[in-house]
């Protein structure tokens, strides 16, 4: 669902700032995310990609900065844009001992979706995610790629038009991850805007846009291929490596 | 905005999550019933301060003054907190005061009573002084300490050898048992351990599973997630006490005297308060392991001052106003009130206003505290 009348960016970052206690996990971050593009947030561990998705959500209130999402301030604008935001948590964040159809009912009803229409779309998901052979498996049965396609499909039943994806290919094998970035590809041409956060630089190569995060400051950004040529690279990695060994470029 | 299907899809889900758990469902079914069958055979607590009232008609006779003796006596005695309505109360309106539940007793003394047993002493007369015991019998262990406590004030006082006549009247449930007092605070006890168990343990797990996040980034507000725990935890408060209330009639015969419905009314909204708690107390636990400590401290709390075990009135006074606070203290009241007495809603409704209070400020707390980090 688009936002008529809001041509900027999908998201935009204004020198954010969140701590928790003595550590700075995002420190003065600017940032904008354009529609209809995929954008990913790369950084190793603790480089405070995942807070900054939840600044992005609201669910964080910032120190200091602001984040505006779909036109919206961030934490308090949230509720306005919630039928158009769809988030893929890490470690999946399902009901365990619910089976798979029961977690995608819920979540379904959550969105204000029932009857008819609500079935359709999740056979339709069950289908795309060919899962639809496991529906009636308590969740904790399944296997770990299972689980993460059960967790996108989860974020994917309202046909959001912004979709946060918290590392959605860690712990899936490389015939399911291309199966992910086929679909992330289909519904950025779709319209949909797409976060995700990585920390597989090598798999950040297929972003339209990239964010090189390190201690919860922005290092670079700009779309991969633009980035290798500006740091003279052939790999994303070379050019983040290099980025962090040198500290932050300006 | 909250919305009741989204509520319902909520306690649907916490439906189906413990039915699907058969160590849980286990747990709802099987438990009431040991507990009822523990403490239905156990009894302890003791009793003081008994709030008793006295009419003092006697007149003095001879230098004699017996009934004031008595009061004297009665006055110095732990167990019973009297308090004096000669001149202000009729004899009727002091009975009525004990039916009320303002008193736990009331002792009347006859107008000629030291006459009567000192002039009877000396073979001057047939008549016996009088004296009458009115007795809320709703409590057994208050009514067995003010008798106790009154007969060794009577015989301090006149010795073996007396013309008394003490009439002892049982008000309130003449017949009643030591099982019948204490099923309205089993029915509550049981419904409060499984309300805290059960709302702390699966609200922590949405906090560690991450599914808490998830939810709320959907429509779904923090209030749609909070009333749907409370509807799906009202029902099993529901059948727990149904269970209670069923396994006390048919194992010990306990009869309730007043409405069923006002006795579900009760465990319903209590039910609630107790779901409500339990959420927030979740709150201020990162882990299963630090909601559990919760529990025994509640569990204690309620025990120890609900008057479930020992009666308010017999506590150190600086330690009563803790009771003012505990849910379990106005359940077990208004249970009493309906099962023991057939007392109707006029009579327990402070009692119902407690629990929405109650309710009111941990939804509130309940919904402002979720999803913090």
């Amino acid at each position: 669902m688009a936002h008529r009348g809001d041509d900027g960016p999908a998201v935009r970052l204004e020198r954010i700032s969140k701590s928790f206690g003595p550590v700075k996990a995002v420190d003065g971050l600017s940032m904008e995310v354009r529609k209809g593009t995929i954008h990913g947030l790369l950084g190793p561990n603790a480089a405070g990609k995942t807070t900054t998705i939840k600044l992005m959500i609201g669910k964080l209130k910032p120190d200091s900065g602001s984040a505006t999402v779909l036109g919206q301030a961030m934490p308090e604008g949230y509720p306005k844009i919630a039928a158009s935001v769809g988030v893929m948590p890490q470690g999946q964040a399902l009901y365990s001992d619910l089976s798979l159809i029961q977690n995608l009912h819920f979540f379904a009803a959550l969105q204000d979706m029932r009857g008819p229409g609500a079935k359709t779309r999740i056979d339709e998901l069950l289908k795309l995610m060919r899962i639809e052979d496991e529906a009636d498996r308590a969740v904790y049965t399944l296997s770990g790629g299972t689980k993460q396609r059960v967790s996108l499909a989860c974020s994917l039943l309202h046909s959001p038009s912004l979709l946060f994806l918290d590392e959605p290919t860690v712990g899936i094998d490389p015939l399911l991850r291309r199966v992910f970035w086929d679909y992330f590809r289909r519904l950025r041409d779709g319209g949909t805007t797409i976060i995700m956060t990585t920390h597989y630089i090598q798999e950040a190569e297929n972003c339209d846009f990239v964010s090189l995060l390190r201690e919860g400051r922005l290092v670079a950004d700009g779309e991969p291929a633009e980035l290798k040529r500006r740091y003279g690279y052939d790999t994303l990695e070379e050019v983040f490596v290099k980025l962090s060994e040198a500290g932050i470029d300006g | 905005m909250a919305s009741v299907r989204r509520s319902m899809a909520v306690a649907r889900r916490v439906l189906t999550q413990i039915s699907r758990d058969r160590r849980t469902t286990a747990f709802v079914l099987i438990f009431p019933v040991v507990f009822v069958v523990m403490f239905g055979l156990a009894f302890g607590g003791t009793v003081g301060n008994v709030k008793t009232a006295y009419i003092n008609n006697d007149s003095s006779f001879q230098g004699a003054h017996l009934g004031a003796d008595m009061v004297a006596k009665l006055s110095n005695d732990s167990r019973v907190s009297l308090t004096n309505l000669t001149g202000l109360e009729s004899y009727n309106q002091a009975i009525q005061d004990v039916h009320d539940g303002k008193f736990s007793a009331a002792i009347l003394f006859d107008g000629n009573l030291t006459m009567n047993i000192l002039l009877a002493s000396r073979g001057l007369s047939n008549q016996s002084g009088v004296i009458e015991l009115f007795l809320d019998n709703t409590n057994p262990q208050i009514a067995s300490a003010v008798t106790q406590a009154f007969q060794e004030s009577v015989s301090n006082t006149l010795g073996s050898k007396s013309s008394l006549d003490l009439q002892v009247t049982k008000l309130l449930n003449v017949d009643l048992r030591q099982v019948d007092f204490f099923a309205p605070g089993i029915m509550g006890f049981g419904v409060l351990v499984l309300s805290i168990i059960l709302s702390l343990m699966i609200t922590i797990r949405e906090r560690k599973e991450g599914t808490l996040g998830r939810v709320l980034s959907t429509r779904a507000t923090k209030m749609d997630l909070v009333l749907g725990y409370m509807m799906g935890f009202g029902l099993i408060g529901l059948v727990v006490g149904t269970i209670v209330l069923v396994s006390s009639i048919l194992i010990f015969n306990v009869v309730v005297q007043g409405s069923l419905l006002l006795v579900y009314l009760v465990v319903i909204l209590f039910t609630e308060s107790c779901v409500g708690l339990g959420i927030l107390l979740s709150a201020f636990a990162r882990n299963e392991f630090q909601a559990v400590q919760f529990i025994p401290i509640t569990i204690f709390i309620s025990i120890f001052f609900s008057g479930f075990l020992i009666p308010i009135g017999s506590m150190p006074g600086w330690l009563q106003p803790v009771s003012y606070v505990v849910p379990l203290t106005y359940a077990i009241d208004a249970l009493r009130n309906v099962m023991l007495k057939g007392t109707g809603i006029e009579g327990i409704l402070s009692d119902l206003a407690f629990f929405l209070i109650v309710m009111a400020i941990t939804m509130v707390g309940a919904a402002r505290s979720m999803g913090k980090e």
